[in-house]
């Protein structure tokens, strides 16, 4: 199946089985490697990216939903401040993310933080809960989302 | 940390093995037996394409055989099945889909065998290792005892996540296999994969990354497929990436640790005997059974002054799949029943946990429960009676004793009954068997001409961060800037054989082998032609220091101690269990670096909790307040210490006394539903 | 990753679909797919027809009138959470947030949540309780043999059989969810793990005017089969003035067995009875915060 869509904001397509799943797709078709594939169950989330500008997990997309929508990866989040501020606020916090969940946590941080401008603690959790890696404390993940908050808070008063 | 390396990370820069690709790249899955156990009579392949191929044990280039400590494990299955999804052979192919579809067309035929007897039969098939603990005459210390009490403690065992996969990837350069892949213990895959292939050792050149907390219960996993992987390179000449799919092998089987107690008591509560029995399922073949069940009939017999002690261990093997050694390769495990029984007494006695734990733990002078004399002042006194004054343990034990016992008397049901509970642990970071293949350790150090200075470590640090932290500290000693040093994970050699990379043994045994060549380095520095090359050597100890067959001696050169205290409450209505604060003293000499030890202690903590609720993760709303104490000591010979394992045996026996507590029950057995709990109501 | 295979359809638009579907009544209707990935679709050497239902706009939408609320089967539980103010209810909102991690509920749709087989998860009780009907939609050939399509509303009850399954017939499909607004001023919402992923969950909605109860609707899921909701009961607490005496307590508390069968799990039992007491409390003392919310 042709498969038509917006990648990293650039127009793409890919000629794949419509049962793929989109981690899948994006990992082999793309090499995008930046998202991982561990349980392939919905359930680490590890494979987090932005389908039409939500959070979703890529292992539970299969391809063919994704056609005419806008797909965003840890690669193309890179691009963007909103990364900038992540990876500030990480820096600045110690958070020591390990390899392999890195790439998805920031990703998740950075977009909910744009829906959470002031995350509180019901929020906060929302976006621990949405990768699920024991490399790091809570204590120091929640204190980066903090000064992630503050950095991106600050960038776009001015 | 270098910034431009921590925005790659964070990018997605990083690369896996399962991301690695390259022309000519042929894919490969390991094909498994079905379920169940017997002779391998027949394996039917149908017709395969040109450029498909099926190996079994006898077309591998070299040695189907993983020799581990206590068993010999094959690689794949020659002539008997031991546990379903046992590897029967390896197919690879150009199209992963294709791959899969021939595969799953593969049929074994194997002749049913009967299953090893269970664990209450002692029959010498399924008895892997027996260990046993002596010290004085048990029949007298009981003869003494006033007060004869038993115990029966059961724990099953979590199932401990695996991410990264075991995803392969080699490739062939001139001669050198070159490997991606995940693993605590590159010497053993190095090993392995020269044994499989038939190749030399130099010939194997291997690249990984840190990722995650990998536990200890994975460390060579990873071999047994690398090895595969690289013997279809040797024979395909291309490029081989291995999926490793989700499988049967790998799905969680619960396996029990058992310990039955008897324990004799004076007058005044002290020990006069200790008797215990315990058995845990080593799986099918029962490798490193040896190590495991010495550390767990070690901390079974706990650290309390007893002079006739009895502790028996059995590991018998199952028609499971090979799991040892679990996280803290048994020493955590074993505390759950010492501790357990530690509570019990107390109460029976009527004195409170800790004030019993202080009255009962050796002191300078005394001997372990091993016989070997306690040289030094041990801080766990101190620790427990900080951690109770922290907690306000005394007082909030007392307390809910009192509500359990006035209970009857009150009308009302209270809507929720607190309980707290108190467990104290220890760790050693070194390996109790004398075996080479686990305690060998090396760190070979060369300064350059050019004043650069390169360290080989033949090991995976547990934590990116501990090699910035081995930079600063070789920076600061021999005053040769950051950039200058780097770290050599592994180095192809024929000769050098490292153990695997747990018990933290990275971070103390390596530091200190680090240290050493480091000096050895600063010494001949300005007096010998550059380059200097120095290598430090883990020294085995003595057997006078530990004799491993009749488990005399003192086991750790320089153990870590944990005091924890957790409190639990318990909703009358629901049963639900919460657990909102725990307090923990460790003390481990210098804490290298105290963010990644609070890190390493969080994700105990919640391997803990898991064990003990039965719940594959514990949510950020419901993890508890941690309070943790370093106890870093001020003397000038401070040891860097260990800290694997120390919360993860502590937490579990505080946890389930302070279950018992708050529900009135005697629990001795995790996990808990709170369904469990429901009879104690009724 | 194997893959079962798959033959996939993609209707652009609703009357296409139920033509396929009403063709091929075996197909499955995929949304969010967030349960249909991780439990169905791995049995592996069946062949699976499927028929794709996100890229229909008409399901998506969410509307409302004066009197209730209205959403597509495909609405994202996590659209529903934004939209909040236009269900306007307290406990639908609570439920809603508490269903899996953020992305899983980006996925996640209204329809799929309660076509679940087997399963009756968090969503259905409280559509239950908010009188939620559903819209079924199915094609007809006319005389011409040209097809037409029909639709009827029922009330969520009748879309379950005797046996909990959901109750639609071949080519039949739920394309909307109406979700009348509920004027109370009392809600309880308790969710405990029974054992594995399963819960109990007790649910209720209540209008309390000075000590007086003069509505309640409450129900109690396993999130298996067992969904219980007595008007017996409902009756029994209607007309009271909270806090109770004691001995309407103890009378209401000894009635629960004769109104609710005992369950082969005692721990469930238990459950029920506890959460009934908890919500007898619950309405003698309201919390502040859940009152006239909306």
């Amino acid at each position: 199946m042709l498969i038509e869509f917006v990648l990293n904001d650039e127009p793409t397509s890919v000629e794949v089985p419509a049962y793929k799943r989109l981690a899948d797709v994006l990992r082999e078709g793309f090499n995008l490697t930046g998202l991982r594939s561990a349980c392939g169950k919905g359930y680490c989330g590890l494979c987090t990216v932005v389908l039409n500008e939500e959070l979703v997990y890529s292992c539970m997309i299969p391809v063919f939903q994704i056609r005419g929508k806008s797909v965003q990866t840890i690669e193309g989040y890179a691009e963007t401040e909103g990364f900038n501020d992540v990876f500030e606020g990480f820096k600045e916090a110690g958070v020591h993310l390990c390899d392999y969940c890195a790439p998805t946590r920031t990703l998740t941080t950075g977009i909910l933080l744009d829906r959470y401008v002031r995350p509180d603690a019901r929020q906060i959790e929302e976006i621990l809960s949405s990768v699920k890696c024991n490399c790091t404390p809570y204590e120091t993940l929640k204190k980066g989302i903090l000064l992630t908050s503050q950095i991106r808070q600050k960038r776009l008063k001015s | 940390m270098d910034e431009d390396k921590f925005r790659n990370r964070l990018a997605g820069g990083i690369r896996f093995p399962e991301d690695m690709t390259s022309k000519k790249m042929v894919y490969a899955i390991l094909i498994r037996s079905p379920r169940y156990q017997g002779i391998l009579e027949e394996v039917d392949v149908p017709k395969l394409p040109e450029n498909m191929l099926f190996m079994r044990a006898k077309d591998l280039p070299g040695k189907n055989l993983m020799p581990l400590p206590d068993c010999a494990l094959p690689l794949l299955v020659e002539d008997e099945v031991l546990y379903p999804g046992q590897p029967l052979g390896l197919l690879t192919g150009a199209d992963p889909e294709i791959l899969n579809k021939i595969g799953s067309q593969i049929r074994c035929r194997i002749r049913k065998t009967p299953p090893f007897p269970p664990a209450a039969i002692n029959d010498p098939r399924s008895t892997a290792i027996i260990k046993e603990i002596k010290k004085g005459d048990l029949d007298r210390g009981m003869n003494k005892a006033e007060q004869i009490l038993k115990g029966e403690y059961k724990m099953i065992m979590p199932e401990v996540p695996s991410y990264p996969r075991n995803n392969i990837f080699c490739t062939k350069e001139g001669g050198r296999y070159i490997l991606h892949l995940h693993t605590q213990w590159p010497s053993l895959v190095r090993k392995l994969c020269a044994l499989a292939a038939n190749i030399s050792r130099k010939q194997v050149e291997l690249h990984f990354n840190t990722a995650g907390r990998t536990w200890d219960s994975h460390i060579w996993q990873s071999a047994v497929p690398a090895a595969l992987t690289v013997a279809a390179a040797s024979i395909l000449r291309q490029p081989v990436r291995l999926i490793e799919e989700e499988n049967i092998a790998m799905s969680f089987v619960p396996r029990e640790l058992n310990i039955h107690y008897t324990a004799g008591l004076d007058h005044q509560g002290r020990l006069t005997a200790l008797m215990a029995d315990l058995s845990i399922d080593a799986g099918a073949y029962g490798c490193f059974a040896s190590e495991v069940l010495t550390r767990l009939c070690l901390s079974s017999a706990g650290f309390y002054q007893c002079r006739n002690i009895r502790i028996r261990g059995k590991a018998y093997q199952t028609n499971t799949p090979p799991w040892f050694p679990m996280a803290g390769w048994g020493l955590p495990q074993g505390f759950f029943g010492v501790e357990m029984l530690a509570n019990h007494l107390a109460e029976e006695s009527g004195t409170d946990p800790a004030i019993w734990r202080n009255l009962n733990i050796v002191e300078k002078g005394n001997l372990y429960p091993t016989s070997g004399q306690v040289r030094q002042r041990l801080p766990l006194p101190e620790m427990v009676d900080d951690i109770c004054r922290k907690s306000d343990f005394t007082r909030k034990h007392a307390a809910g004793r009192q509500v359990r016992q006035n209970e009857r008397e009150l009308d009302l049901l209270p809507t929720g009954y607190s309980g707290i509970g108190m467990a104290v642990s220890f760790q050693g970071n070194e390996f109790l068997s004398r075996n080479r293949v686990l305690t060998a350790s090396s760190v070979t150090t060369t300064l350059h001409k050019e004043g650069n200075l390169e360290i080989i470590l033949n090991a995976v640090p547990a934590t990116p961060s501990l090699l910035a932290l081995w930079k600063k500290r070789i920076s600061k000693r021999l005053s040769i800037p950051e950039e200058q040093i780097s770290f050599i994970l592994d180095k192809p050699d024929d000769q050098a054989f490292s153990g695997p990379s747990t018990l933290s043994r990275s971070s103390t045994i390596l530091t200190r082998l680090i240290d050493q060549s480091c000096d050895l380095i600063q010494k001949k520095r300005f007096r010998e032609a550059l380059p200097i090359t120095e290598t430090g050597s883990f020294r085995r100890r003595t057997k006078t220091d530990w004799d491993e067959e009749s488990l005399i001696g003192t086991p750790f050169g320089t153990p870590s101690f944990a005091a924890a205290v957790v409190d639990v409450q318990l909703e009358t209505a629901t049963m639900e269990l919460r657990v909102p604060k725990i307090w923990l003293s460790l003390n481990c000499g210098i804490i290298l670096d105290k963010s990644s030890a609070r890190s390493f202690i969080e994700a105990e903590v919640r391997l803990a909790l898991c064990q003990c609720l039965k719940k594959q993760a514990i949510k950020p709303s419901i993890f508890p307040e941690l309070h943790i104490e370093f106890n870093e000591n001020e003397s000038k010979n401070q040891r860097i210490g260990g800290l694997e394992g120390l919360v993860l045996g502590a937490v579990p026996a505080a946890f389930a006394q302070a279950v018992s507590l708050a529900s009135g029950l005697q629990i001795n057995s995790l996990p808990l539903e709170s369904g469990d709990l429901l009879r104690g109501v009724n | 990753m194997k893959q079962p295979p798959y033959h996939i359809s993609i209707p652009q638009n609703l009357m296409d679909l139920l033509s396929l579907y009403r063709k091929n009544p075996a197909s499955l209707l995929m949304a969010g797919g967030t349960h249909l990935l991780n439990h169905t679709l791995n049995r592996e050497g069946e062949h699976y027809s499927i028929l794709s239902l996100t890229q229909l706009e008409e399901l998506q939408k969410i509307s409302r009138t004066d009197r209730y609320a209205e959403a597509g089967c495909c609405v994202t539980i996590n659209r529903m959470i934004e939209t909040a103010y236009i269900f306007r209810s307290p406990l639908l909102q609570d439920t809603l947030c508490q269903m899996g991690p953020y992305p899983i509920r980006n996925s996640a749709t209204v329809g799929g949540n309660l076509c679940i087989p087997g399963r009756r998860k968090d969503l259905f009780p409280v559509l239950q309780l908010l009188d939620t009907r559903v819209e079924i939609r199915y094609v007809k050939p006319k005389r011409n043999k040209r097809m037409s399509m029909k639709s009827r509303w029922i009330h969520i009850n009748n879309l379950l059989s005797h046996d909990g399954e959901i109750n639609l017939a071949e080519g039949e499909m739920i394309t909307r969810v109406r979700i009348p607004y509920y004027d109370g001023n009392f809600t309880f919402h308790r969710k405990v793990n029974i054992k594995d992923d399963f819960y109990l969950s007790v649910n209720c909605l209540a209008t309390i005017e000075k000590g007086v109860l003069s509505d309640i609707r409450l129900i109690f899921t396993n999130e298996e089969k067992l969904i219980i909701r007595n008007r017996d009961i409902e009756a029994n607490l209607l007309g009271r003035r909270f806090p109770l005496g004691k001995k309407d307590h103890d009378q209401l508390m000894g009635n629960l067995s004769h109104f609710y069968m005992p369950n082969e799990n005692p721990y469930e039992t238990y459950l029920i009875r506890n959460l009934f007491r908890q919500l007898l409390e619950s309405l003698a003392d309201p919390p502040e915060n859940l009152q006239g919310t909306w």
